[in-house]
């Protein structure tokens, strides 16, 4: 399976997304690669990005003084990157490390707003990741 | 419960779309449009909203009073949320999956929302041209209160909590029980106690 293939079968379990609109958005896709240990946004920065784990593993987490506190460990076929931050524009509390060489799929914020504005096909896709990401969150905190 | 037909004349309406400008800008048409997908409800002080092992089948806009989400873990409760004037509040895996709730909604105080039903949500996302828009909108201001709550939880400690959370709502300590605002703030009720003393003690100069 190419790394496409895989996020499109990602997708196709959260929403109905076709052939066509798939290549829509795979359009605006960027693939990208990253060492092991390679930081992918640091705390304070703001990220832009979506990223689909196509292969490798990343992990979230924050500083607390000197100690790491993990937050979330990504493997393959899911959707990282410190989603608040993403979401709100604010700088992020969190580090998005890689933990192993790995491949990613990327997407730009600015073009995921360009496609919310072209179709109101993409504001139900975004709503529907959204809710994917909330019943991923951790449970009852 | 009572339930009411939204009012339509434009102080209620100018009170309600007051609550959804922080989501969406949305025009006073826009915002006669969605009400007609949405109900009013009223809730009596300690009235349950949503029961454990039930669907909820509502989103929640509070307008008027305060809402506490809680879980019950061993023999304790633990509060989740506390929801005041324009904070959406619901058992959103319940709602959202069409699962019994492992959560409890209660009103703390005689409480009014705006909610709209799993229904009529399905139906103003088909219809209502900036339903899709909107509903990501609440989505993603949901995701990220949770994601402030957990991350709060895990990097500050709990005189930063107390401090934080104090700073930015100072009138909570007076509208919600103690014991509450305590489990909310994962503090123990002791230290809860001693922490407000001691911002008590210290009030006006810097907490830090």
């Amino acid at each position: 399976m190419t790394h496409y293939q895989q996020l499109k079968s990602f997708l196709r379990q959260i929403v109905n997304i076709s052939d066509e609109d798939f290549n829509e958005l795979g359009a605006v896709l960027q693939e990208k690669r990253f060492r092991k240990r390679e930081i992918i946004t640091g705390a304070g920065d703001i990220e832009n990005y979506l990223y689909f784990v196509a292969k490798g593993l990343v992990r979230i987490f924050f500083l607390k003084g000197k100690r790491e506190i993990t937050y979330d460990i990504v493997k393959e076929g899911s959707i990282t990157g410190s989603v608040s931050s993403f979401l709100t524009g604010k700088p992020s509390r969190y580090i998005v490390e890689t933990m192993e060489p790995s491949v990613v799929l990327v997407l730009a914020n600015k073009d995921l707003e360009e496609l919310y504005t072209k179709d109101n096909k993409w504001e139900k896709f975004g709503r529907l990741i959204t809710t994917n990401f909330i019943l991923k969150q951790e449970r009852y905190t | 419960m009572i339930r009411s037909v939204p009012h339509m004349d434009e102080q209620s309406l100018e009170n309600i779309s007051r609550y959804f400008k922080p989501f969406l800008d949305m025009n006073r048409q826009e915002i006669k449009e969605l009400m007609s997908y949405c109900e009013v409800r009223h809730f009596s002080k300690k009235e349950v909203i949503v029961d454990e092992g039930t669907i909820d089948n509502y989103l929640n806009i509070v307008i008027a009073g305060l809402v506490r989400k809680f879980i019950r873990v061993s023999k304790r409760e633990e509060t989740l949320q506390l929801a005041t004037e324009g904070h959406v509040i619901h058992s959103e895996i319940s709602f959202l999956q069409r699962k019994p709730s492992e959560v409890i909604l209660q009103a703390l105080e005689p409480t009014t929302v705006v909610s709209m039903s799993y229904e009529s949500m399905m139906s103003a996302l088909e219809k209502f041209p900036k339903g899709e828009r909107l509903g990501r909108m609440i989505l993603s201001r949901m995701y990220v209160k949770k994601n402030e709550r957990i991350s709060i939880k895990a990097s500050l400690s709990a005189k930063e909590r107390f401090v934080g959370y104090i700073q930015k709502n100072p009138h909570m300590l007076k509208r919600v029980p103690q014991k509450f605002l305590a489990s909310y703030l994962h503090i123990k009720p002791e230290t809860f106690s001693r922490l407000k003393q001691f911002v008590k003690n210290n009030k006006g100069s810097n907490l830090g």
